[in-house]
């Protein structure tokens, strides 16, 4: 199992904060720009009205007629108007209203208290314009200019910010995504070179382990036979003494060298199929007795049907060494339980006893070949379970472990899967 | 690999809501394909005697709508370009005068500058030159015929006789 916060640790989050603050920076940088568009499209505005104001006025002074208006025309210019502190049209661009009266007041404060008052308006066309009302002099007479612009040109500063904004957070978004892509690209060849480093390791540790192996094997069934022999010899069957003792200490050195051989062995993938439900009760009545011995309560349950990819010598030898350290995880006692699923078109094998627990900084280590927290453990059962498992295509993890227990979960292919 | 795929799946769904058709019109003001949106006015009822103008000018295009959308009349003057918007399609079809390209046009109504940019002309008075026909669309005051103003009227040089039109059929 591996520790989740190694994953996520500090490089990943520091990378992660300063991509936040970019984009952070950006968005608002882009945000600012575009706010700040709004007032600069205002000031044109307004120094155009300004502008086209002070030409109307000049006009009107040279020609109190007005007549010199009629050719004035700008292409910003939506249209322009006189009024009369009375709201009466005295000049028009459109000259059919000359002589009529504006509907609205919005030329009231220039008369009132010689403002100019300008602003949004919309049309009756639903085009938005800036209007402006300013005070004209001509010929001792005050009168209301009423200029409407259109904004489109001013505006375009607008548009421009708008686009940037979009511009920006569409390549933060590319940004993010491609980051992600990378982020989980990065994850699994980092998974991928971990298993390849761990696989080179076990196949280095293969080789010397099958040739420690072979060396051993011969001389160790010669001492136990001469063990055995002297035993006999003396009449003495209890394993208290020296005889005895050989005897058991050659037994435990021969199964590590069998569990090593297992270990070792390249298996190819497996062409055979298990009914699993008889696998567990197989794997369950080998160690009912020993269960029943130290007063541990056995309880499965099993689905029937269930076919898997796989030996079922094998993968007895999966379960038998699951459930003997469930057992030695109760010395005073306790309960096994074993649940058999079908799952996502594969069979879930749950085995969970009331054991003392796993330390949970051993977690990471325990399918870890010669890695065990018992005195006279190989620490090779697990690694065992997790070579068979993975070559059956299947899937085996602690679960969890507190001083209440431990939970194993299998997970094994069911054929045709 | 969990929390990897959460974030994955929250960048693609905001992606996915910033793009979105409805959403990017309103949140990046484009997406809409009319030309009625992309202007922004008003061609059904909209009118302004304010800008109201005449110009003369040479028909280029015709756009001829469907059901409630504007005839759409693309007339050059000089070296300027307008958009004449005539009146929706289901009128002008009742009894709008014959145009065709290359035909000299004088346009009478309110002048507009779309947010595309463009300068468009809401008619009140269409008149062919070449074919010696008019039509009235909309009243003075602007009110549109198929709203119930001033019905669709044709004048020829020898007078205006009225056609059908009227109020919205639709």
């Amino acid at each position: 199992m591996k520790d989740p916060t190694s994953r996520y640790g500090s490089p990943a989050l520091w990378l992660l904060a300063a991509a936040i603050f970019l984009s952070s920076l950006l968005g608002w940088f882009a945000a600012d720009q575009y706010r700040n568009a709004i007032p600069l499209a205002e000031e044109n505005l307004r120094g155009l009205s300004l502008s086209l104001s002070a030409a109307v006025e000049t006009l009107a002074v040279k020609d109190p007629s007005l007549f010199a208006l009629k050719d004035f025309r700008t292409r910003d210019l939506a249209y322009l108007a006189l009024l009369d502190r009375d709201g009466k049209i005295l000049y028009h661009s459109n000259n059919s209203l000359v002589g009529t009266t504006v509907p609205d007041q919005r030329f009231v404060p220039v008369f009132s208290s010689a403002e100019t008052v300008a602003g949004r308006t919309r049309l009756g066309t639903g085009e938005e314009i800036y209007e402006s009302n300013s005070p004209v002099h001509s010929s001792g007479q005050v009168m209301a200019l009423r200029l409407a612009l259109h904004t489109y040109r001013a505006d375009a500063v607008i548009r421009r910010a708008r686009l940037d904004v979009f511009v920006v957070f569409s390549l933060l978004t590319t940004a993010w995504i491609m980051g992600v892509f990378l982020y989980r690209f990065s994850l699994r060849a980092e998974a991928h070179r971990q298993e390849m480093t761990r696989r080179e390791r076990l196949a280095q540790l293969g080789e010397m382990g099958a040739a420690i192996a072979h060396e051993i094997r011969n001389p160790l069934s010669g001492i136990k036979g001469y063990a055995q022999l002297l035993q006999e010899t003396t009449g003495c069957q209890d394993d208290g003494d020296p005889a005895g003792l050989i005897v058991a200490e050659s037994l435990r050195l021969e199964r590590l060298v069998n569990d090593l051989l297992v270990f070792v062995r390249t298996m190819p993938p497996p062409v055979s199929s298990a009914r699993i439900a008889d696998v567990l009760h197989r794997s369950l009545d080998m160690i009912a007795a020993d269960a029943e011995g130290q007063s541990i309560t056995v309880t499965a349950d099993l689905v029937d049907h269930l076919q898997v990819r796989g030996n079922g010598d094998e993968l007895q030898q999966v379960f038998l060494n699951l459930f003997r350290n469930a057992l030695q995880a109760m010395p005073g006692g306790g309960s096994l339980h074993v649940r058999l699923r079908s799952e996502k078109g594969a069979a879930v094998i749950e085995i969970r006893d009331t054991g003392h627990g796993i330390p949970e900084q051993e977690w990471s280590r325990v399918f870890v070949p010669f890695v065990t927290t018992r005195a006279r453990g190989t620490g090779l059962g697990l690694a065992i379970c997790r070579k068979i498992v993975e070559q059956c295509g299947g899937r085996i993890q602690l679960v969890a472990s507190s001083a209440n227990g431990t939970t194993f979960s299998v997970m094994l292919p069911l054929c045709g899967k | 690999m969990k929390t990897g795929r959460c974030i994955f799946l929250v960048v693609l769904l905001m992606a996915g809501i910033l793009l979105l058709p409805s959403f990017a019109q309103a949140f990046w003001g484009f997406g809409g394909d009319a030309s009625r949106e992309r202007s922004g006015l008003d061609f059904d009822s909209g009118y302004d005697r304010n800008t109201e103008t005449t110009l003369r000018g040479k028909v280029v295009a015709i756009e001829q709508g469907e059901g409630s959308d504007p005839v759409m009349i693309m007339v050059r003057q000089g070296r300027e370009e307008f958009q004449v918007v005539a009146a929706p399609a289901w009128y002008w079809s009742d009894g709008g005068i014959s145009l065709k390209p290359g035909d000299e046009l004088v346009v009478t109504g309110s002048k507009a500058q779309g947010k595309d940019g463009k300068i468009y002309l809401i008619s009140r008075i269409i008149s062919n030159l070449s074919d010696r026909e008019n039509v009235t669309l909309r009243d003075e005051s602007g009110k549109p015929g198929w709203h119930g103003g001033t019905r669709m009227r044709h004048g020829t040089a020898g007078g205006q006789r009225r056609m059908g039109g009227g109020g919205r059929r639709r």
